[in-house]
């Protein structure tokens, strides 16, 4: 019991850190893509 | 994790960072319709000569008529025209979908906003024809109508 306990409070979500981080960066560079062709077509 | 009800330090990290992210985009868009003057696309019923509509007499029976339909009229409402006369309809919405059609012609067209429709019509017998709305654009529908007078 007090092993599953100690066990959870180390936990750390790094997969679901890491796919965030991706997400983002992912989704920011299209949109920075777009927002960069607008002001250029401008 | 202090107790069951606070929120996890790394979901406070994440909420904070999706936070800076909105804020970051919204401030771009900001400073690029503000300071840069660009905004977003607009309805072409923005743009004349479709913010009004209005017949336009182009030539000895010829005429263009800019028809705006909006909940629940057309404009311009009564058309005048003398018989024999060819009419370009250019037809589109302010609002919602609507649709225009022209009884006892071929004139069958839908009023979308953002988007401009044409049909031609020639008028060779005198009379009234009715414009209808043939599409079904919510409680107040079936009062959606217009005219056409063909003079002798």
């Amino acid at each position: 019991m007090s092993q599953s306990s100690s066990k959870e409070a180390e936990f750390f979500p790094r997969g679901a850190i890491a796919f965030f981080v991706l997400m983002v960066a992912f989704f920011s560079i299209v949109w920075m893509f777009f927002y960069v062709l607008m002001i250029r077509r401008h | 994790m202090a107790t069951n009800s606070a929120i996890p330090d790394v979901e406070r990290k994440v909420l904070a960072a999706s936070l800076i992210f909105v804020a970051a985009m919204l401030g771009l868009i900001a400073y690029a319709a503000i300071r840069l003057g660009i905004s977003v696309p607009t309805c072409v019923t923005g743009i004349k000569p479709f913010e009004e509509g209005e017949l336009i007499r182009v030539g000895p029976g010829r005429y263009e008529a800019h028809v705006v339909a909006k909940t629940w009229s057309f404009k311009p409402n009564r058309i005048k025209v003398e018989k024999g006369s060819v009419v370009d309809f250019y037809v589109t919405s302010k609002d919602i979908v609507h649709g225009f059609m022209i009884e006892q012609t071929n004139v069958n067209l839908m009023a979308i906003p953002g988007a401009v429709n044409y049909a031609q019509a020639r008028f060779e017998k005198a009379g009234t024809h009715q414009i209808l709305c043939h599409e079904f654009c919510r409680a107040g529908h079936e009062n959606m109508m217009a005219s056409i007078e063909v003079t002798p």
